[in-house]
Formats: structure tokens, sequence, C-alpha cells
């Protein structure tokens, strides 16, 4: 399953220069829990979720509490490349591009929805085949009678 | 797949009205990244590295920590379970046995790991399935 397929679109974002006051009033307002920060020249540089506003003082600047640097994924990428790099790493979301334009983020909400409605069908376990005569190399030494 | 298989049994707990800072040693001694607040023998909520990451260390743990907790058992599925983390907006569910003892705790990042690994759907289910083998 692709990240197109799970992401949701458009991807809120929010200035670098923020305060941290004006993120919580972003994500209340879209409804979201995570944003794409950029900067002056509309690069991403970060993300930053509710948690991180948790408990701050509400004048500090975004680029201080965002998790950076962001790590991106193209649209067609597999979610379990992003579940790997979400396993990784210390943040919740991924900011989802095509090409060099942002169309998305996945966060990994997406991820347990997907686990939660059972939709999940990745790398189904296949048998292993061995042709005849083309068993392992390293077979047993046959017992002598 | 249950819970039983994929569940961390060694948990960490601590007091809600410790510091931040004490929690932070905890977690760096112990190497985890969630802790399971505990009150006269009761779990009252869980506090994760992440919440704490930009708090000041006197903070009691009790002012960060997502409470009440959400708890699962052995015998959850994988599937309730990612139901349960999503729909509490918690990153944690400590496990507890029929007689409401910790026996262990499933993270977001034990299911993340089931998803990178390739994870099939009667393993989300936790149906008894038994694989059609080649030959059998």
């Amino acid at each position: 399953m692709r990240l197109s397929e799970i992401m949701s679109s458009p991807a809120i974002t929010i200035r670098s220069t923020a305060s941290a006051a004006e993120a919580a009033v972003q994500m209340e307002r879209a409804r979201v829990t995570h944003l794409v920060v950029l900067n002056g020249g509309r690069q991403i540089t970060g993300v930053i979720c509710d948690h991180d506003l948790r408990g701050v003082e509400p004048g500090r600047t975004v680029a201080e509490l965002m998790s950076a640097p962001a790590v991106t994924l193209p649209a067609n990428a597999d979610v379990q490349e992003a579940a790997k790099l979400l396993r990784r790493r210390d943040f919740g979301s991924i900011p989802v591009l095509a090409g060099k334009r942002l169309v998305g983020i996945v966060t990994t909400s997406d991820l347990l929805a997907l686990l939660g409605k059972g939709a999940l069908r990745v790398a189904e376990m296949t048998p292993k085949w061995t042709l005849p005569k083309r068993g392992p190399t390293h077979r047993p030494e046959r017992r002598r009678p | 797949m249950r819970l039983r298989d994929i569940m961390s049994v060694a948990v960490e707990t601590i007091h809600p009205d410790a510091s931040v800072e004490e929690a932070r040693e905890l977690i760096r001694r112990q190497d985890v990244h969630h802790l399971v607040a505990v009150e006269a023998d009761t779990i009252v909520g869980v506090l994760s590295e992440h919440a704490m990451r930009m708090a000041a260390g006197d903070t009691a743990v009790r002012a960060l920590m997502s409470a009440p907790a959400v708890t699962a058992t052995p015998d959850t599925t994988i599937r309730q379970a990612a139901n349960l983390l999503r729909g509490n907006h918690v990153g944690c569910l400590p496990i507890l046995d029929p007689r409401q003892r910790l026996v262990g705790i499933v993270t977001t990042s034990d299911l993340l790991d089931l998803i990178g690994k390739g994870v099939t759907r009667e393993q989300i289910d936790g149906a008894r399935h038994r694989s059609w083998v080649p030959g059998r």
C-alpha cells in the first residue's frame, strides 16, 4: 500500500519563526496534531506535534520546539518504509512529497488506523519452494547403516 | 497474534509525584521510553520520554503524564491494541493480567515494528490461522 492512499492532504504548514501559541491555534483551527514547518524560503525544515507544545512557554518559537531535520518520503513509497522510519526516529509524522512539492503528511496514527481496520495486507507469507535435486547446499551428513 | 506475543515484560514504574528529573534518570538508566505511573498499587497514568522533552526538571510527573492510563490484557489482539492507542491518543498500553497485575507494556513502536516487518491480516486479527504448507 502506498502513502498516497493513506496520507492526509493537504499538509498543514507553519513558519519556523511562529510562536508555540500560534502553532497551537493553527492545530486547533485545522483540527490536526502535526504541522510541517517551513523556513523563509518555503523549504521543509522540520515537523511539530501537539506533544511538543505541551507545557512550554507560549512565546517559544516553533524552530526551538520542532523535530528537525524533517525526513520526507515520496508519495509512491510503501507504508512499510514509513513504519520503519517512524520506528527508528523520534517523531510522529513524515511529510509526503511529489517531486519537490509537499502533497501530504503521514502520521503514526494513520498507520495504526490501517492495523485497526485490518486493512493492512503487506508481505503476505509465501511458502518457501525448493526445486527437486536443488535443495539446500548444506545437507546433513547421511547416516551410514 | 496477541499482545502476549509482542509485549515487553520489563516495565518501569514511577510515582506520579516524582519529578521529571527522576523520570529522565530512570529512563536513561533502564533504557526505556515509557514509564507507568503507579500510586497506591494503582496505575494512574503513563509518561513518555517525548512528553517531557521540553519540560523543566522540577515539573511533577503528574503534570505531564497521560491519565487515566488505557490498559490492555495479554489476550488483546493487535487490531484492538491499534484502535486503543489511536482512539485514546496514547503511545503505550500497560498490560494487566486477570488479577490486575502489571505484566508488560506494548508501545506504538512495537506495532510500527510489525508493519515494518510486514504483518499479515491473520496476525492482526489474532485468528488461530493454520498456514497452508505445500505437500502437507
